[in-house]
């Protein structure tokens, strides 16, 4: 085997209501697990180990931009201390089936600035309420939506007894009259046929701008799942993302 | 990033200050005082793409020229245009709309630099270099 290198060029960057990918030049994120000290008398004059409490951490550099929820200054302003934020990464272009890394967490800190005559610019830290759960993209923020619909079936496992099945929802852009709404599920079957899917997790309907993190405990032995969502108002048009993953409880 | 527009715009917009021409190119010939848009140094992919491109960050240089017939006025005349400020000042022109009508994102008017005698065609002049940022 050899590398094939990734220049990270494209990647996405979702929190919230906000496609952040555009205004970032650096993303970094971490899961670790603690490193708790079990050694005893017994232990044979070696170190014993046993793995604590998981954490998820990461942190976001951008440059400044404000006006709406989907730019990155009201949008941190927002959701700053709020512990439920919905975070979506993604190393390459955020199409459908493409890994991702997503989890829910609290935004820590931010912090906007810049010396005289450089480009304002910001950094912003959370830290996870969840682990750090690697899935897939279940739906693309770069498709457009203006009727009801499903995605793309993906195999992305069982969810045993002690797992969970994580999601994300991103609406990052809304138009149209008379109230355009969109409610977002993740539905589960037992072959890519979908013939009779089961709703799994139903996020809460949105009119505006918004980011939503959901799971559901295990077991369930369905292997496949698809983002299916129900579309209503006068000419509406939505961009949302859409990524789940199994994870540990 | 339109990068000939955005010789065209600083060319164009260099003309606000009273007396002053514009070229969009690297002259053979000029006719000072004159504003010349110059090299540029580029930087990719200052942001991530989103599906079409980052953010780039470019450096232009722009080379001012004036006469050198008469010494001393051609100096006086070359650091009226380097005030940071007034109707003389060529940051200041460049400044005055910083998407250049629309073909960049924005700009800055850094620094000057290589103040002295330039020789275009052979012929000598007071001059020096501008370096302007642009971001598109």
């Amino acid at each position: 085997m050899s590398l094939t290198p990734t220049v990270l060029t494209d990647c996405r960057i979702y929190f919230e209501s906000a496609d952040l990918t555009g205004y970032s030049n650096k993303v970094e994120i971490s899961t670790s697990v603690e490193d708790l000290d079990r050694t005893t008398f017994a232990s044979g004059g070696f170190k014993e180990r046993v793995g604590g409490l998981n954490e998820a951490t990461g942190s976001i550099d951008g440059f400044w931009q404000a006006g709406d929820l989907g730019q990155p200054d009201d949008m941190w302003f927002a959701n700053l201390g709020s512990a439920s934020a919905a975070i979506t990464l993604v190393p390459t272009s955020g199409a459908a089936g493409q890994l991702a890394y997503l989890t829910q967490a609290m935004e820590t800190d931010y912090k906007p600035g810049a010396a005289v005559g450089k480009l304002l610019a910001w950094s912003a830290g959370f830290k996870g309420n969840w682990p750090l759960v690697r899935g897939q993209i279940m739906h693309p923020q770069g498709t457009p939506r203006t009727a009801t619909g499903v995605g793309t079936g993906y195999q992305l496992g069982a969810v045993s007894a002690t797992q969970r099945m994580y999601a994300c929802l991103h609406v990052l852009s809304v138009s149209g009259t008379s109230t355009p709404t969109i409610t977002v599920k993740l539905q589960s079957s037992v072959d890519n046929s979908f013939a009779s899917p089961t709703d799994r997790i139903t996020f809460a309907a949105d009119t505006a701008l918004d980011g939503q993190a959901l799971s559901l405990a295990g077991a369930v032995t369905d292997q496949w799942w698809r983002a299916a969502w129900t579309i209503s108002g006068t000419t509406p048009s939505f961009l949302f993302a859409v990524s789940a993953g199994i994870g540990n409880k | 990033m339109d990068f000939a527009g955005i010789r065209a715009g600083l060319a164009t917009a260099a003309t606000n200050v009273s007396g002053l021409r514009g070229m969009a190119f690297l002259a053979d010939s000029i006719e000072p005082p004159v504003w010349v848009s110059g090299e540029v140094e580029i930087s990719y992919d200052r942001t991530f793409r989103g599906g079409s491109a980052g953010l780039v960050e470019a450096t232009f240089t722009g080379r001012l020229y004036v006469s050198r017939a008469d010494d001393r006025a051609g100096q006086a005349l070359l650091d009226g245009y380097l005030t940071p400020s007034g109707s003389s000042s060529i940051k200041a022109a460049l400044e005055t709309d910083v998407t250049l009508g629309g073909v960049c994102k924005t700009l800055w008017v850094e620094r000057v630099h290589g103040y002295g005698l330039w020789e275009v065609a052979g012929t000598p002049y007071m001059g020096c270099q501008f370096d302007v940022k642009v971001w598109g």
